[in-house]
């Protein structure tokens, strides 16, 4: 692997990591914010 | 009489150099209090080890032949072979995590990752500079701020600056309350550092939702990064024995005996990378200066996403809580609250703070995870 190519795969790293990075996250938050409302105590009407 | 020479004739300049790094690590911990769990033991270790004819390495003998180093044995059982010594530290780390912070404001899971970018900078500066890619990768991860997961990441790619990358890791987390304050004077205004966030009334989290959460993050990360699952499967294993409610005894072990004792080895075993002929080199300050570049990144990414999220927000974030992303936990939620206090001393960011701050430990894992798999497909 020559230097040139070594340098453009580790571009092509960054932004399929950043993106996956951020997929990840979000659907981390997603999930947990679902968690939460499915497990939350319904409120009693009464 | 001569035998009583024979180690002072062997010793090199290179090994005082790594007797002075030794030094310099043991008065950072003891003086500094930087790290000292880690740096004490790393800075003994680098003495111990470079001892010409250590008896904590292995030797050939004269008339005996190969004998074994405890150093190297421990290493190569504990770290060469396996990776199981920093896997068990996530066990005591995973239990000692409060994820609760996380669970009232799920959405600062993407600070962290924006405040990963220095990790793929870090990679993309150390190919430029002529580093192959398991080694720019392994370097690229001391931005994820992260002692355990640098050195397994450092082992898994088998590079050869593992003990300069991790004295790095580790003595940059250290400095996280000068680096970090910097970067952020830098990028923001007194106005932007002033901006207040509403205080949120933290409501009981069920404790379904705490024995769901590391179950959850583990299956999801593990099937979009399968070459974190170990990483990630050990730090949700500690955090599930902690939250299930059933095993106080197994999580008070975690939290304290397991983590002091794989603390107490790792940073000695990691010494055994820090032999003169392969630390004292030029690629080590490259590694040095590699490692701040990748610290100032993490925060300034952090940071300027913050800021741009507030481009489209009514109500503002103070852009210092993008750079509490990292896995630095809870030194840089302590180093933004202060900040904050300082420019306001009535503006209280602790709790949004600390949630981002342990997001950015599983955002951690996740991208070094990431890293591995995205390094070994390429290396195919």
């Amino acid at each position: 692997m020559d230097h040139v190519e070594t340098v453009r795969i580790s571009l092509t790293i960054m932004w399929q990591g950043m993106l996956g990075l951020f997929i990840i996250t979000i659907i981390m938050a997603w999930l947990t914010a679902t968690i939460i409302k499915f497990c939350k105590p319904k409120k009693d009407p009464n | 009489m001569d035998f009583l020479l024979d180690g002072i004739r062997a010793f090199t300049w290179q090994q005082a150099v790594m007797f002075a790094v030794g030094f310099t690590l043991i008065w950072l911990a003891i003086k500094k209090q930087c790290e000292p769990m880690l740096l004490l033991p790393m800075g003994f270790g680098a003495i111990l080890v470079n001892i010409p004819f250590s008896g904590a390495l292995n030797q050939v003998l004269p008339g005996v032949g190969e004998t074994q180093g405890a150093i190297q044995w421990l290493f190569e059982v504990g770290i060469e072979s396996s990776e199981i010594l920093p896997l068990l530290l996530f066990i005591g780390i995973g239990a000692m995590i409060d994820f609760s912070p996380l669970f009232q404001r799920p959405i600062y899971f993407v600070f962290a990752a924006a405040a990963h970018f220095g990790i793929f900078a870090t990679i993309v500066l150390a190919c430029v500079l002529g580093f192959d890619l398991r080694d720019a990768a392994a370097i690229g991860i001391i931005g994820a701020a992260d002692g355990p997961t640098t050195i397994l990441v450092a082992q898994v790619l088998q590079s050869k600056y593992m003990g300069a990358i991790a004295v790095t890791a580790y003595s940059y987390m250290a400095l996280v309350p000068i680096i970090q304050p910097a970067v952020i004077y830098l990028l923001t205004s007194r106005d932007e550092r002033r901006i207040r966030m509403e205080p949120t009334k933290d409501s009981d989290i069920p404790r379904t939702v705490r024995i769901l959460f590391p179950i959850a993050v583990t299956i999801v990360v593990g099937l979009i990064s399968p070459a974190a699952v170990s990483l990630i499967g050990f730090l949700m294993f500690g955090n599930l024995i902690r939250e299930c409610g059933v095993l106080e005894s197994l999580s008070r072990t975690a939290q304290n005996e397991l983590t002091n004792l794989i603390t107490l080895l790792l940073g000695i075993i990691i010494a055994f990378t820090m032999k003169a002929d392969q630390f004292v080199t030029r690629d080590t300050i490259m590694i040095l200066g590699l490692g701040l570049f990748a610290f100032v990144c993490d925060t300034a990414a952090g940071l300027l996403f913050a800021k741009f999220l507030n481009l489209f927000l009514r109500k503002k974030i103070n852009p210092m809580i993008g750079a509490t992303g990292i896995s630095a936990f809870p030194m840089s939620a302590r180093v933004i609250h202060k900040l904050a206090m300082k420019e306001d001393p009535g503006n209280i960011l602790i709790m949004q703070a600390v949630s981002a701050n342990v997001a950015g430990q599983i955002a951690s894992v996740a991208a070094s995870g990431l890293v591995l798999s995205l390094v070994l497909k390429y290396l195919q």
